[in-house]
């Protein structure tokens, strides 16, 4: 392990009470209404502007809550160098709004200086546990801090692949002493397309290196009579999600959770109340009928 | 070149449509390797389509959604962007869209979408710094004449012979009424700046234009007033200097 001791997680900052993702679309009525939410979790590019609305509202938001920001476009997997621009703008806001937690993707999406602006899937080789270590250990040796890396939905593996997904993750935290964000969904989504066991994945995941939950909706397509379920972040989690996430809470009960819904952006009450129907459920560790 | 750079480089081609070979590097499984890199061709579309239809919204409205979603496609494939962050992807657009409606009688909607661009740039700039007005009425007169002024970050200068700003108003919201507007009813000298989190639209006459574009284009402040009075003899260009130093466009100056 580098860098980082086994204490990367500053989540001991952020409370058990569910957080929601932060949309512009709510910063007005968030700041008005303030409601009863555990955390805030940005998207770090969204709040790049150095001047005007999203930054205000930030600045502001971060007197009512905890903040996290939660990177979609630093490509840590990516083969190209990493991004200078991109990296000096996280590190810009880091140190100006001081989040809980800093995390990013287990994914590409910069291809030979092309962006695509989607978290691409890794292949689970040698080769690129070997990549995204040294790219972490950059990322946060430049940060200062520990970051959070999240496993992504995927709806393709590759032949190259040489261990499971869950031994990829453990193997990535573990050497380059970064967190684990575990999206619940992802692992859903994953094991539904791939055909992996949730329940093995949720063991293999080392209890000191856990830091977060994500849940969210998903959508199930049809390609010729066949399913495929795709991380599209709409709606309520599922009753299969919740139940997974029960066994996620029992192995790491002090992890916090976040709600991100970005397909059809509900108002703000559907948001905190979903928010709250989560917190139900894992202080009672039943799945509500709905 | 690395094999994940090789893997990469194989799912970018997926990415632009040729899965020719893919079975040797991708799990069949129950979809085609085909089927499956169109999924992901699918999200890279509906992700940048749909940040652009939100940084353009009039260009959408007047272009329609069908040429919209085509121009988009077109466009990321032309100019494709090398920055993580999204929001920074809108930024060749009007010239692209200028290029495909080069000779049509819709070449108009390009200046609209440079009008769009400036407020989605003064929207994100970084705030304007204060004056330093004792220092500015501490210069001697004949110093005035060669000092250059600086603009804040926020300012966007958008010219056009068309009446974009009228055209942008019109089509900013999706349920917008329906108005008649002439498009040789004259052009727009347009001055965007963002106050506080408010962006404000100042049209120039053309006086204040010449004063404007001499400025932005590097001239010194007595050139400028000599740009300004050839157009209006009559005008004074110190009330003007002075609008733009109380609204904070203007931030700072400089002595050669």
């Amino acid at each position: 392990m580098r860098g980082f001791s086994a204490q990367p997680l500053a989540a001991q900052a952020l409370p058990l009470k569910t957080g929601i993702g932060l949309r512009a679309i709510h910063h007005d009525d968030l700041i008005e209404s303030r409601p009863p939410i555990g955390w805030l979790e940005a998207h770090s590019e969204n709040y790049f502007p150095e001047g005007g609305p999203q930054p205000a509202a930030l600045e502001r938001l971060r007197a009512d809550y905890p903040i996290a920001f939660h990177g979609v476009g630093l490509s840590l997997g990516s083969a190209d160098p990493l991004h200078e621009h991109h990296l000096q703008q996280l590190e810009r806001i880091v140190r100006r709004f001081e989040p809980s937690i800093v995390s990013e993707h287990l994914s590409f999406g910069a291809v030979a200086g092309v962006h695509y602006h989607d978290l691409l899937p890794l292949p689970y080789t040698r080769e690129c546990v070997d990549h995204l270590v040294a790219r972490i250990s950059a990322v946060q040796d430049r940060l200062g801090r520990p970051i959070l890396v999240e496993n992504a939905s995927c709806y393709l593996r590759y032949r190259a692949d040489e261990m499971s997904e869950a031994e990829f993750v453990r193997e990535v935290a573990q050497r380059a002493g970064c967190g684990v964000l575990l999206d619940i969904n992802n692992i859903y989504v994953n094991a539904r397309n791939h055909g992996l066991d949730p329940n093995e994945y949720l063991e293999a995941m080392p209890v000191d290196r856990v830091g977060e939950f994500h849940l969210a909706g998903h959508t199930i397509n049809v390609h010729d009579g066949q399913e495929i379920l795709i991380d599209t972040h709409i709606g309520p989690p599922c009753a299969a999600v919740m139940s997974l996430y029960l066994k996620a809470v029992q192995r790491f009960p002090s992890v916090p959770t976040l709600f991100e819904w970005d397909t059809d952006v509900p108002p703000l009450p559907t948001l905190v109340a979903e928010a709250q129907r989560i917190d139900r459920v894992r202080e009672t560790g039943h799945v509500e009928a709905r | 070149m690395s094999r994940l750079a090789e893997l990469q480089r194989a799912f970018a081609r997926g990415l632009a449509g040729d899965a020719t070979g893919a079975d040797d590097w991708v799990s069949g499984g129950a979809f085609t390797p085909a089927t499956r890199l169109q999924i992901y061709r699918n999200n890279v579309d509906a992700i940048f389509t749909q940040y652009l239809q939100a940084a353009f919204p009039a260009v959408e409205r007047l272009v329609g959604p069908d040429y919209f979603n085509g121009l988009a496609r077109a466009y990321r494939e032309a100019c494709p962007t090398s920055s993580g962050n999204l929001h920074d992807g809108g930024g060749g657009l009007p010239n692209f869209l200028a290029s495909q409606l080069e000779g049509s009688p819709h070449r108009y909607i390009s200046d609209v979408a440079r009008l769009e661009w400036a407020y989605q740039e003064a929207l994100a700039a970084a705030d304007a710094v204060a004056f330093d007005v004792p220092a500015f009425l501490a210069l001697a007169p004949e110093q005035h004449e060669t000092l250059r002024l600086t603009w804040a970050p926020s300012v966007r200068h958008v010219r056009s012979p068309y009446p974009i700003n009228a055209l942008w108003e019109a089509n900013r919201t999706p349920d917008a009424e329906q108005t008649h507007i002439r498009l040789d009813a004259g052009g727009d000298s347009l001055l965007i700046h963002r106050v506080g989190q408010q962006v404000i639209v100042r049209t120039l006459d053309p006086a204040s234009d010449a004063f404007v574009s001499a400025l932005i284009g590097g001239a010194s402040l007595g050139e400028a007033i000599a740009a300004l009075e050839a157009i209006d003899p009559n005008r004074d260009a110190s009330a003007l200097l002075f609008e733009f130093i109380q609204s904070a466009r203007i931030d700072g100056f400089q002595l050669p």
